[in-house]
């Protein structure tokens, strides 16, 4: 019988970071494309700088070999079992937190809050319900 | 879930890291493990009874208490 523990042998690791950084590139390259062609070219140049700025943090992480923490080791593509089961528990919350955001914000929307604003509740909804439970996640498990 | 993990790695002079190293995943998964804090997978309770040359049922018990 083969076991398999963990994705971490070198060659698995390069193609995974190689298609994050990719997968990365394409998405904030197709949102800042986006912002551009409907005339939100700030927010198009937020987002690429924001982007370029994370992804080359990621990168020196990679480079300097930072010992990373559960969120560093999943964003490395060096995550094992546990550190997976959290992350999937941690976007089902995340999940959770922005259904109950956008109830809110179609409400709030009734009673005449933007549109924009109501993306960006429910937005930040996720990121800090998913951040906070991989925090607690971690901690438990 | 109790288990012996920690006996038996202290038998063979071993960290947690050196443990975790060795069958590929972080030190804390095995520091969670040996507090029965998480149950490992199949797969990893199979690489580490095979790790310290026994079998699972040996390492591994079910706490009657939960």
């Amino acid at each position: 019988m083969s076991i398999k523990t963990s994705n971490t042998n070198a060659r698995t690791v390069v193609i995974v970071r190689s298609v994050s950084i990719l997968a990365a590139c394409a998405a904030v390259t197709g949102f800042a494309v986006i912002t551009h062609v409907t005339g939100h070219d700030d927010m198009g140049r937020g987002a690429i700088v924001g982007g370029a700025s994370t992804l080359l943090a990621i990168v020196l992480l990679w480079i300097f070999g930072v010992r990373a923490g559960t969120a560093g080791r999943i964003v490395s593509g060096e995550a094992d079992e546990r550190d997976r089961l959290n992350a999937t528990n941690a976007l089902a919350d995340a999940a959770k937190g922005m259904a109950i955001a956008a109830l809110g914000g179609t409400i709030a929307a009734l009673y005449g809050l933007a549109g924009p604003l109501v993306g960006g509740l429910i937005l930040w909804a996720g990121l800090l319900t998913g951040a906070i439970s991989l925090v607690i996640r971690t901690r438990r498990a | 879930m109790d288990n012996d993990i920690p006996s038996r790695r202290a038998l063979a002079d071993l960290s947690q890291g050196a443990l975790a190293a060795a069958l590929g995943v972080s030190r804390q998964t095995i520091n969670s493990i040996e507090n029965g804090r998480y149950d490992p997978s199949l797969p990893l309770a199979f690489a580490i009874a095979k790790y310290f040359g026994t079998t699972i049922e040996e390492i591994f018990h079910v706490n009657q208490d939960q």
